[in-house]
């Protein structure tokens, strides 16, 4: 039997750089992957998600061209679906065409099947039985689903399904505001179907600042999206033409097609039987992705600590560190969240409402209204929010909804991990005229230093 | 408020300076660190760093001048600032007063930095801040250390803002922090971590409660007052064991104390010099038998008293102590209840204690410590037989009581709890 120092489960973002990690440490590792490398990520997830939004970003710059003068003869916009998911398909084969390479210029072993770690330290998947001196287990998520009467019609559509959908459906109606049901909103929206987002919460993004979540769903609604809040979803009915979603306290939603984003679970199929300790329908484990067996570290989704690709590189990284015997921690505290929709949202650390919990807290805004480049652009929608602590000036909670929000909260989260405080921020020197500005004026307003302010009572 | 600029007192041996020129007029600008002017002692000659920023207001003493150190010899501050009247007056005072020493903290450096050639101000503000002079670069034209040089060293420590913001606020100095950040560089987290084991490693004064200070007074007055003598003997109580079982209900059932109190009642009855008072002039021998009990109690302890025990029987002598016990617990004991005593008995035997030497309770004479009952096998008649065997120490004032004294009267008591019947009237 061919044995290997690290065998990793799963070629999601977690698990190649798992991987990588391993072998540029010396380890002769292996990897298993059940479809394509990249994992939800590249395949189903963020890239076919970004490109698609795209294509939203530039049909809205479109409809607003007539408004910087440049007439267009016939503007009449239709999305071709096929040839944009081919599009998006050419982004992928790209992108996991670049993972592949890299793990076979490491030298690590790529074997396709679905795979089963077993007790007696081996890896199997189908014929193939491979040995192990240590596992990491980074088997991703799978898309959690509502066990409702009618969910299992051909007309509910997961996010992995929509992304290779052949046309623009005429309506779409999408079960869970969350970060996938908004931002497949914006872009349906654009595209042209009628979109109604049914969330359960009192508002989209519920995990998000509040002034976030605000500021999404007036955009969404300004773009014609229905948003129903406070609803539940009791049942769904195929009418053969149509699906109709039944809830607690409107009038059925009836649409071509229903989208069910309502979170993500572990997918733990590859760990049944072995006695791994889950809690909560994730593996538990610390902050060095160590689990109870000793040989085995979770990475990633599985563990559920933070289900997004950039932190299951992190995490990635230092269960392979820490599988060849260093000592890491992975600090998840300053991850940023972004949401992709037009325009796009970036959040890192903690919420106004979590910190006012804990802190004693100060908060800065500041408008894109008043944004020199955002006006230049025509993308006044939004604002940059830093929640700091009183006493020391920390930067707690950086919450950004607007133009380039997404690229702009790395600075944020960047400066929070360096453990700069707004008092700092206030006087870095940013470019003129740049969105980030608005980041530096939004710690001055925090200690109520904006000189592009009125000034604070 | 204008700032005095005082002849520094630079090495323990200097007691005046000479004056060799002014740096700045009266009028010019000097920021903190800036040099203001050069001085000269009998050792060395060097530069002398404003310590305020502002305007050179006046200056007293000028090139020349013999001045002792910490005197005024100018004055910073905002133009147009009054000059406190004594500036003016010192001007005109041709007198020159002995040297003050220790008056500012720049006359109280460390000796191990002494030997660096720092300013004035850098020393002084090295030493506010924590800085080792020997850490330091200097800058100077001629190798001393100057504020700026410090300023920058104190710069050099790695730590985030935050984590500086954070030692600042809580007054803790970053040089004593072990970084956890890349190159060892200082975190938050590692600030409160510091400041954590700071906190614990600190110990903790409770204040004294109005009983403890009594306790304390008390026993330190008895310890060194009385020449006290502690003496152990054991008594057999394997029959008084077996006579107290025979108490059908535990209602009624007197405990081994009770057995005690009614033995020391009756031996102090027959043998009264060690119911007494020592007095300078003699003895005073008390007319009523009044037997203390201490009670252990969570902040110290107290001593209720059975008067004329040897008045009472076995069942009276059980029943008080048990209410005594438990008025004392519940902290309602009267006054009249834990004073008057003339003997106490400090019981530890249900502790395990085999043998202490208890403080005697002032004005008494002596006091009874019980031990704790253990079995032993005895040889009786060519038979290994179990019995069961307390303790007793007593301890007494050998002012007025002898070792043969103290025996016998142990031994006494002994011999009563050795055969119950004995305490029959």
């Amino acid at each position: 039997m061919k044995k290997y120092d690290v065998i990793i489960v799963g070629g999601g973002p977690a698990g190649y750089i798992a991987a990588i990690k391993a072998a540029r440490l010396g380890a002769k590792s292996a990897l298993f992957e059940k479809s394509a490398v990249g994992g939800t990520c590249l395949n189903r997830g963020c890239i076919p998600a970004k490109t698609y939004l795209k294509t939203a970003e530039i049909i809205g710059h479109i409809q607003d061209a007539h408004r910087r003068g440049i007439r267009i003869a016939d503007a009449r916009i239709k999305v071709d679906m096929e040839k944009a998911v081919a599009e998006k398909n050419k982004v992928v084969a790209k992108l996991t065409g670049g993972v592949s390479s890299l793990l076979k210029s490491n030298g690590v072993d790529v074997y396709f099947g679905e795979a089963k770690i077993r007790p007696d330290k081996t890896v199997s998947a189908g014929e193939t039985v491979l040995a192990a001196d240590k596992v990491i287990f980074a088997g991703g998520s799978k898309t959690a689903k509502l066990s409702l009467p009618g969910m299992d019609s051909a007309r509910v559509l997961t996010s992995d399904d929509i992304f290779d959908i052949g046309r623009v459906p005429e309506s779409l109606a999408i079960i869970g505001g969350g970060v996938i049901g908004t931002e497949i909103a914006s872009a349906f929206a654009a595209f042209g179907s009628r979109v109604t987002i049914i969330e359960l919460t009192g508002n989209v993004l519920p995990m998000a600042d509040g002034d976030i979540s605000n500021m999404i769903r007036k955009s969404l609604e300004k773009k014609g999206v229905t948003v129903y809040t406070e609803t539940k979803i009791e049942r769904a009915e195929d009418t053969k033409d149509a699906i109709r979603v039944y809830t607690d306290k409107r009038q059925p939603v009836e649409a071509e097609y229903a989208l069910m984003s309502v979170g993500r679970v572990p997918d733990l199929s590859a760990v049944e039987g072995l006695g791994l300790e889950i809690e909560r329908g994730a593996v538990k484990t610390d902050d060095t992705m160590r689990t109870n067996i000793d040989w085995i570290w979770a990475p990633g989704d599985v563990n559920a600590k933070c289900m997004l690709a950039h932190a299951a590189f992190k995490m990635g990284e230092t269960a392979a560190e820490n599988a060849m015997g260093r000592f890491k921690k992975a600090d998840l505290r300053y991850v940023p969240t972004c949401v992709y929709t037009n325009p796009e949202a970036g959040s890192a650390g903690l919420t106004e409402r979590q910190a006012g919990e804990k802190y004693d807290i100060s908060v800065g805004m500041f408008p894109f209204s008043a944004n020199g480049r955002a006006l230049a652009s025509g993308e006044t929608e939004g604002f940059v929010k830093i929640i700091a602590d009183k006493k020391y000036g920390e930067v707690l909670g950086v919450h950004i909804v607007g133009p380039g929000a997404a690229e702009m909260i790395n600075e944020a989260a960047a400066l929070m991990a360096s453990e700069i405080t707004v008092n700092e921020i206030a006087g870095f020197v940013h470019g003129h005229p740049t969105y980030s500005e608005a980041f530096m004026e939004a710690a001055a307003d925090s200690i109520g230093q904006c000189l592009h302010l009125p000034p604070k009572k | 408020m204008a700032h005095k600029v005082i002849m520094p007192k630079s090495g323990m041996a200097m007691e005046t300076g000479k004056i060799i020129r002014w740096l700045k007029n009266e009028g010019d600008r000097v920021e903190a660190g800036e040099p203001l002017l050069e001085i000269e002692t009998d050792k060395v000659s060097m530069e002398i760093e404003a310590v305020d920023s502002g305007v050179l207001l006046k200056i007293l003493a000028h090139e020349g001048d013999d001045v002792p150190v910490t005197r005024a010899i100018a004055y910073i501050g905002e133009p147009g600032e009054e000059l406190p009247e004594e500036a003016v007056k010192e001007e005109t005072s041709k007198e020159i007063k002995a040297a003050v020493t220790s008056a500012t903290n720049i006359g109280a450096l460390k000796t191990s930095d002494e030997r660096v050639p720092a300013t004035p101000a850098a020393k002084r503000i090295a030493k506010e801040k924590g800085i080792s002079l020997k850490d330091i670069t200097p800058g100077g034209s001629r190798g001393q250390i100057k504020a700026s040089d410090v300023a920058a060293a104190r710069a050099a420590v790695k730590a985030t803002p935050l984590a500086k913001a954070v030692a600042e606020s809580s007054g803790l100095d970053l040089s004593a922090v072990s970084g956890s950040g890349f190159a060892g560089k200082i975190l938050k987290e590692d600030v409160l971590a510091a400041k954590a084991a700071g906190e614990s490693a600190q110990d903790t004064l409770i204040a004294h409660s109005a009983m403890r200070k009594v306790i304390a007074k008390r026993m330190f007055q008895s310890h060194a007052e009385i020449p006290a003598v502690t003496q152990n003997c054991v008594a057999d109580v394997t029959e008084l064991m077996a006579l107290r079982n025979r108490f059908k209900t535990a209602d009624t059932r007197p405990s081994i104390n009770d057995f005690i109190i009614l033995a020391v009642a009756k031996t102090l009855k027959e043998q009264p010099r060690f119911n007494a008072s020592y007095t300078e002039e003699g003895m005073l021998i008390k007319k009523h038998i009044n037997i203390g009990i201490a009670v252990a109690l969570p902040e110290g302890l107290i001593v209720p008293v059975i008067n004329d025990a040897d008045k009472l029987t076995l069942r009276q002598i059980s029943e008080k102590s048990k209410e005594l016990a438990e008025k004392a617990r519940e902290g309602r004991l009267a006054p009249g209840e834990y004073s008057g005593g003339t003997f106490t008995i400090s019981n530890l035997g249900m502790f395990g204690v085999t043998s202490f030497t208890p403080i005697i309770n002032q004005p008494e004479v002596a006091i009874l410590g019980v031990c704790a009952i253990e079995q032993k096998l005895e040889m009786d008649a060519g038979q290994i037989v179990r019995r069961m065997k307390m303790g007793l120490s007593l301890t007494y004032d050998h002012r007025c009581i002898d070792g043969a004294q103290a025996a016998i009267f142990s031994n006494r008591i002994a011999e009563f709890l050795e055969n119950p019947l004995l305490m029959i009237d």
